[in-house]
């Protein structure tokens, strides 16, 4: 596949990702023009190495967190009026290119607004154990609580259409970001797919994953904002 | 008796700070109108102590001191949910403002020029 994606922007938020963006990046094939790294405040050489490749570099001026991230991505990807699909993407390495090809080629061909990606749909490699309880809980949990039906809420990688990118308007700065993503495909009714994606997890992912307790606080939140408003 | 005096001075000062700060917003118009209606409650309550008795008797509380826990426990409660929603939202304007910051930096820097800014982290 020679495809230009010159109409794609790859959104990467970073925090404290130093030892991994660069290789994340330059993963990116050329036929990606346009890839955006918002680093969200780091205390390491994220911005150093970010500035050793061809990636264009946003910096938080303190850190925000992944959420508020991914929205400077976006809102700086939107000013660029040639762009159509925003792709999130995790600065960790764990995602494959070829599963964005996949998921752009879905969301031409059906027209759809928001692709995710979904590794219990496809494959999770090295995925530990807690992790997959955890995530299946979180997906349970929120089929119930937003209304939209998926396989894998909590997955960085997701094509957004512009059309939904300009309406998403992410308000949680913290990892809810996930479930306020699939709670806004439920609000503004975008039409959503999911498409199988591999997802390796290697020891640096694995160590940088937010820890498992944080679950709890995303619950909480997410009923709190049934409730409050 | 010397703790009327202290009660009643030191609720007077709190409410005059609070009735000094500026503002011009309808909702800080009613906050002070509550104000003045606590300060007079307090004033009537330090002087006549009987009164906050009878009052509990009449919404069916043995005391009057236990009135005033419950009042206190509700009020504590409304204060912190305040500050709580009051957080939130200056949270929600820094990340707006810090996002501004960020991208207006980003395309103000001219293509190839040096990265001079020392501003790690914070």
């Amino acid at each position: 596949m020679s495809l230009e994606y010159t109409n794609v922007a790859i959104v990467i938020p970073a925090y404290n990702e130093g030892s991994a963006i660069k290789d994340t990046i330059q993963a990116i094939p050329r036929t990606f023009p346009n890839v955006i790294v918002v680093d969200d405040g780091s205390r390491d050489d994220t911005r150093e190495r970010v500035l050793e490749t061809r990636a264009r570099l946003i910096k938080h001026p303190i850190n925000l967190g992944q959420g508020a991230g991914l929205q400077t991505g976006i809102d700086a990807a939107l000013l660029d009026p040639t762009i159509e699909y925003i792709v999130t993407f995790d600065a960790d390495g764990q995602h494959r290119i070829e599963d964005v090809q996949d998921m752009l080629a879905y969301a031409e061909q059906h027209r759809v607004q928001i692709v995710m990606g979904s590794r219990f749909l496809g494959k999770a490699i090295n995925m530990p154990k807690m992790k997959r309880v955890i995530l299946k809980a979180a997906v349970w949990f929120s089929n119930i609580t937003s209304g939209v039906h998926l396989t894998d809420t909590h997955n960085g990688l997701r094509v957004i259409h512009r059309s939904a990118a300009e309406r998403l308007r992410l308000e949680l700065p913290d990892f809810s970001h996930a479930s306020e993503i699939v709670e806004r495909i439920g609000q503004e009714k975008f039409s959503y797919a999911e498409v199988p994606v591999t997802i390796i997890y290697s020891e640096y992912s694995r160590s940088k994953g937010q820890s498992m307790i944080n679950a709890i606080n995303i619950a909480f939140d997410a009923i709190l904002r049934k409730v409050i408003k | 008796m010397l703790i009327r005096f202290l009660l009643i001075a030191s609720t007077v000062t709190i409410a005059w700070h609070f009735l000094s700060a500026r503002g011009t917003s309808r909702t800080n118009a009613f906050k002070k109108v509550l104000l003045i209606g606590f300060v007079v409650a307090a004033i009537i309550a330090i002087l006549v102590p009987d009164s906050l008795t009878t009052l509990a008797h009449l919404v069916g509380v043995g005391r009057g001191t236990d009135l005033l826990v419950y009042a206190l426990v509700q009020v504590v409660a409304f204060q912190m949910f305040n500050t709580y929603a009051k957080d939130k939202q200056n949270q929600r304007q820094i990340v707006h403002l810090a996002r501004r910051i960020a991208i207006l930096e980003e395309l103000n820097a001219k293509p190839g020029a040096v990265e001079a800014m020392p501003d790690r982290g914070e």
